[in-house]
C-alpha cells in the first residue's frame, strides 16, 4: 500500500525521484488522485510553508520541494482530470509593469501550486490592460513588485481592474509593500512572504 | 593631488561612496521602470548629474551606474548584446567625473538567477558574463569593483571569482540581509557569519552590506554583527537604506532624515566600519550630512 506520508516527506525532502515514484505507485494500487494530491503533496508542501513562515528554511529549499512537487504532479494530472478534482481556485498572478523581477512572483506561484490552486502567470513587466483581459476567468488576482519606484504601478492596476467591474479578489506582496499600502489603494490582501500568501489567498477564496 | 591607488586608500580610514542611483535618475525625469544601465548609453548628461551632485555631496567614491548590466539583466530589457557598449559608456562617463582625484568602482549586481540545481545557471557561464562585464569596465579606467545586494553564496563567489580571473584591483562585496526569525540572513538563508568566512576567503578587500528592509537601528546590529564576524581580519562596508519606505500621495517617501542617517552611520562608523555609502532612498543631501559629520573632525 502507498504511503502518502512518505509523498509528503519526499516533497519537503525536495527528492523528486522519491516524489515521482511514489506518486506512480499509488495510482497503481488504485489510491484515489484526490487524496494523493491532498495528503501526499499538498501535506508536504504545506510543511515547507509552515517552516518557510518559520524561518526555519529559506527559498532554496522551497524551490526544491516545488520542482519535486512539479515533477509528481505531472504524473499525477491526467488522472486528476480523469476524476473530475477540480482545483481549490484560479489565481492570477504578475509582477506589475515596469518592474522586472521574477523571483517572489515565482515563488508565490509555486506555493500557490502547491496548496492545489491553479496559477496563471502572466510574467514580468505586466501592464493592467494584461491583468483586466485575464481577470475574469479567476476568483483571485496577485500582484508583485520589488521596487519603490513601481509602487505605483500596483494603485493603477488595482483603478483598472475595478473599472472593469472584476469581481476577483486582489492580494499583492513584495519588498517594500506593506499591510498599510495594500489598504491605502484597496487591495483585499496583503502577505509579506509566499507561505503567508497562501494563508491569504485561502482566506479571500472562503 | 592626484589619488594614491585604491588599497592603500581604504588602509587610511573612513572612505565615502555614493548613495541611491535609480531615484536620482528618476528625480532627474527618467521614467520609472526604464532601463537604468542604457542611460549611461542613451542620457549620459543625466547619469554625469547624478555622479556630480553626489561628489560634490562629499562622496570619495562614486559606483558606475552597471548594477544591472550584466547579460542576464540587460537580457530581460533586450540589451543581452550591450554589455560591452554600456559599460564601455558607463565607466568612461564616471572617470571623466571623477578626474584624477576621486575614485571610480565599477558597479557588479546579481544576475537575477538561480545558480544550478536551484536554477538554471552553470558557474561557467555566470563567471564568463561578469568577466565580460569585468574586463570593459576596468578598460574605462575603473578603479575596482563593488558587488552588491548579492543573496546566494554561491553566486557572489562566481563573481568575485570572474573579477580576479581579469584583475587585481580590490573587490567590495556586499549582500543584502533582513531580519529572520530575530536574525539577519539574505533571502537564501546566508548568515552573517557565513557570508563573512565565505567572502573573506575569497580573498577580497571588503565584505559588508547594503539594501534590506529594516530600520536604522537594526542596521546598526547588522554592522556589530559584520564587524564581530570579520574579526578585524577583512574591511567592512555598510550601505544601508534611508530606513523603510512609505506610501505618501502616491509616491514612495523615506521618512528617515540626513540627519537620522548621518546620526546612525555615526554609530556604524565608530564600530570600525570605515567604507561607507547609501542604498535605496539616499540622497546626495544624506551623503552631504554623513561627510559633515563624519569628516568635521579628521582628514577629508
Amino acid at each position: 500500500m502507498a504511503d502518502l506520508s512518505k509523498l509528503s516527506e519526499a516533497i519537503i525532502k525536495g527528492d523528486q525521484n522519491a516524489a515521482a515514484e511514489i506518486t506512480k505507485a499509488a495510482l497503481e494500487e488504485a489510491v484515489e488522485p484526490e487524496s494523493i494530491l491532498n495528503d501526499g503533496l499538498i501535506a508536504g508542501m504545506d510543511t515547507i510553508g509552515v517552516r518557510f513562515k518559520n524561518n526555519e528554511v529559506y527559498i532554496p529549499e522551497v524551490l526544491i520541494a516545488a520542482r519535486a512537487m512539479k515533477m509528481a504532479m505531472e504524473i499525477l494530472e491526467p488522472a486528476l482530470a480523469k476524476a473530475g478534482v477540480k482545483p481549490v481556485g484560479k489565481f492570477l498572478i504578475g509582477t506589475v509593469q515596469g518592474d522586472l523581477h521574477d523571483i517572489g512572483k515565482n515563488l508565490v506561484a509555486m506555493m500557490m501550486k502547491g496548496a492545489g490552486f491553479e496559477v496563471i502567470d502572466l510574467g514580468v513587466d505586466v501592464p493592467p490592460e494584461k491583468f483586466v483581459e485575464q481577470a475574469a476567468q479567476v476568483q483571485l488576482v496577485g500582484m508583485s513588485t520589488l521596487l519603490t519606484t513601481t509602487m505605483p504601478a500596483m494603485q493603477k492596476t488595482i483603478e483598472a481592474l475595478k473599472d472593469a467591474g472584476v469581481s476577483a479578489k486582489i492580494m499583492i506582496g513584495g519588498a517594500p509593500v506593506t499591510q498599510d499600502y495594500a489598504d491605502k489603494i484597496g487591495a483585499n490582501g496583503y502577505a509579506s512572504d509566499a507561505a503567508s500568501a497562501v494563508d491569504v489567498a485561502k482566506s479571500l477564496v472562503a | 593631488m592626484s589619488r594614491i591607488n585604491l588599497k592603500d586608500r581604504i588602509e587610511q580610514g573612513l572612505f565615502l561612496l555614493d548613495g541611491a542611483m535609480g531615484t536620482q535618475l528618476i528625480a532627474r525625469g527618467v521614467e520609472p521602470g526604464k532601463c537604468n544601465d542604457f542611460l549611461n548609453v542613451e542620457s549620459p548628461d543625466v547619469v554625469s548629474d547624478v555622479y556630480k551632485a553626489y561628489l560634490d555631496a562629499g562622496s570619495d567614491a562614486i559606483i558606475t551606474n552597471t548594477f544591472g548590466a550584466n547579460k542576464f539583466s540587460l537580457a530581460r530589457h533586450g540589451f543581452g548584446d550591450k554589455v560591452d557598449q554600456i559599460n564601455a559608456a558607463a565607466a568612461k562617463l564616471a572617470r571623466d567625473i571623477a578626474g584624477e582625484d576621486k575614485y571610480v568602482l565599477g558597479g557588479l549586481g546579481p544576475s537575477g538567477d538561480f545558480l544550478q540545481p536551484l536554477g538554471n545557471l552553470k558557474p561557467d557561464e555566470l563567471k564568463q558574463a561578469f568577466a565580460e562585464q569585468v574586463q570593459t569596465l576596468l578598460a574605462g579606467g575603473v578603479d575596482g569593483f563593488i558587488i552588491e545586494t548579492m543573496t546566494a553564496l554561491d553566486e557572489i563567489a562566481v563573481v568575485i571569482e570572474a573579477v580576479k580571473s581579469v584583475c587585481d584591483l580590490p573587490v567590495l562585496a556586499s549582500m543584502s540581509f533582513d531580519i529572520a526569525g530575530g536574525n539577519f540572513r539574505t533571502m537564501m538563508g546566508v548568515d552573517v557569519e557565513s557570508a563573512v568566512s565565505k567572502i573573506a576567503s575569497l580573498g577580497v578587500t571588503a565584505a559588508g552590506f547594503n539594501c534590506g528592509k529594516m530600520s536604522l537601528d537594526e542596521y546598526v546590529k547588522l554592522a556589530e554583527k559584520f564587524v564581530s564576524a570579520a574579526n578585524r581580519q577583512i574591511a567592512v562596508l555598510a550601505e544601508p537604506n534611508a530606513g523603510l519606505p512609505e506610501l505618501v500621495d502616491g509616491g514612495v517617501i523615506y521618512n528617515v532624515t540626513p540627519d537620522d542617517f548621518a546620526a546612525a552611520i555615526e554609530k556604524i562608523h565608530s564600530l570600525g566600519v570605515n567604507i561607507i555609502g547609501g542604498c535605496c532612498g539616499t540622497t546626495p543631501a544624506y551623503i552631504e550630512a554623513l561627510a559633515k559629520r563624519l569628516k568635521s573632525g579628521g582628514k577629508g
